[in-house]
């Protein structure tokens, strides 16, 4: 398996952005849902790409070209 | 194997026939172990990635695999030595009509999707670097780098707002081609402890080859790679996207390589016994379909169609001029 940002990073990095707010103020700052982000931040589902555009987190996945040949470089 | 929220597993499985006409789908004959390569690293091409995991199959040992996705819905590219399974195409990473699958409703997938309902059975061959029949070798010749399975997933944008599409029905039937189904990996569980007996009490010894090799002396000190062949032809569909290309993100959040040994080698290696394949002629267990002839079906492509057999390779490859190795008796569609 390879991927460079498991859900479980996705929530550390969510838990430093969040800082001192509370979970609350934190998912109207995001725009989603309470239950939603705390089903994120405690690993259960995965982020989207939504809350983390939202949240100033870049998604990097690493490809492997030789597994994945028709993917451009950059892509 | 479990990538954040979906599970994927790789299923031990009968070889099918060869045929002119379609099987019903194979049972599960056990879940294949994965290895990481990290662990074995000094024994794995240098090329792998060190992140990624292996499995080992027997040469012309056939396989599946099934995907569950509890929490919501996952839109998936799936492919073999660089190869996707449903385009012919090269595996990439974006999605494009056709070229993907959604789980659920897509419960499983035996092999290279064909244009008529049907795909060709996933079947291990040695990997041979751009010279061997692996499906991916034949169409990318030296292109081809590697045999290893890749998928890639991606969410949807909003998991919220998706409805949940169901796998259609299953059932199972006595023979390769019947039509009487139920559940493909639940109802075989009780019949198979007696199966499995039956079926490894048949495994056969080390060949000659192994013997002297290990008589001589000779030790093989690195995994050698499979890929994946075409089999027989299998009655499955490929559902289409229930939800369309635009709810799904459009990177994907994860990959999984993985890479493919050869179990002899593998069990020389490591001591560890890997089960021997099984083909239709001796398995006399259940057989599997869906009740799905409601459900439609994605293009498919005439790709693999011309390809050699990963189990007879020196056959006629010609549509329509494919060995039948058995008489079959049902219709295409029929059992569905």
């Amino acid at each position: 398996m390879t991927h460079s940002r498991a859900t479980e990073d996705v929530a550390e990095l969510l838990a430093t952005i969040q800082g001192d707010r509370t979970l609350t103020k934190f998912a109207e700052d995001l725009r989603v849902s309470k239950a939603y982000l705390s089903m994120v931040m405690s690993g259960n589902k995965p982020p989207s790409e939504k809350l983390l555009k939202r949240a100033g987190i870049r998604r990097t996945v690493t490809i492997n070209y030789e597994v994945f040949p028709g993917a451009k470089r950059g892509e | 194997m479990r990538i954040e929220n979906v599970e994927v597993v790789f299923h031990r499985t009968v070889r099918v026939p060869d045929g002119r006409q379609p099987s019903n789908l194979p049972p599960s004959l056990g879940r294949m172990d994965l290895y990481p390569v990290a662990k074995y690293a000094k024994r794995c091409p240098e090329n792998w990635d060190k992140d990624a995991y292996f499995l080992a199959l027997h040469e012309t040992e056939a396989m599946w695999m099934s995907f569950r996705s509890p929490a919501h819905p996952v839109a998936m590219l799936v492919g073999a030595g660089g190869i996707n399974a449903l385009t012919g195409e090269k595996l990439g990473i974006t999605l494009e009509k056709d070229n993907y699958l959604v789980a659920p409703p897509q419960p499983w997938l035996d092999g290279w999707k064909d244009k008529d309902g049907t795909v060709y059975q996933f079947v291990a061959t040695a990997y041979k670097k751009g010279e061997g029949i692996t499906v991916a070798e034949q169409l990318m010749g030296e292109e081809s780098k590697t045999g290893a399975i890749g998928i890639a997933f991606f969410n949807p944008k909003d998991p919220e707002k998706l409805k949940r599409k169901h796998t259609p029905v299953q059932g199972h039937t006595l023979s390769a081609n019947g039509n009487d189904f139920m559940e493909k990996m639940g109802a075989f569980t009780a019949m198979f402890s007696s199966e499995s007996a039956k079926l490894s009490s048949q495994a056969p010894a080390a060949s000659a080859k192994e013997s002297l090799f290990r008589f001589f002396g000779g030790e093989r000190t690195t995994f050698d790679e499979m890929g994946i062949g075409r089999g027989g032809k299998i009655m499955q569909k490929i559902y289409p996207d229930p939800h369309g290309l635009d709810v799904w993100e459009q990177s994907p959040w994860s990959t999984l390589a993985c890479y493919l040994v050869n179990a002899e080698v593998f069990e020389e290696i490591t001591g560890e016994h890997i089960p021997r394949p099984v083909s239709s002629e001796k398995y006399s267990g259940l057989w599997f379909g869906l009740k799905d002839q409601a459900e439609g079906d994605i293009a498919g492509t005439n790709k693999f169609t011309g390809l050699k057999s990963a189990v007879f390779p020196a056959a006629p490859v010609q549509p329509g001029d494919e060995p039948a190795s058995e008489p079959v008796a049902t219709k295409l569609g029929e059992t569905k």
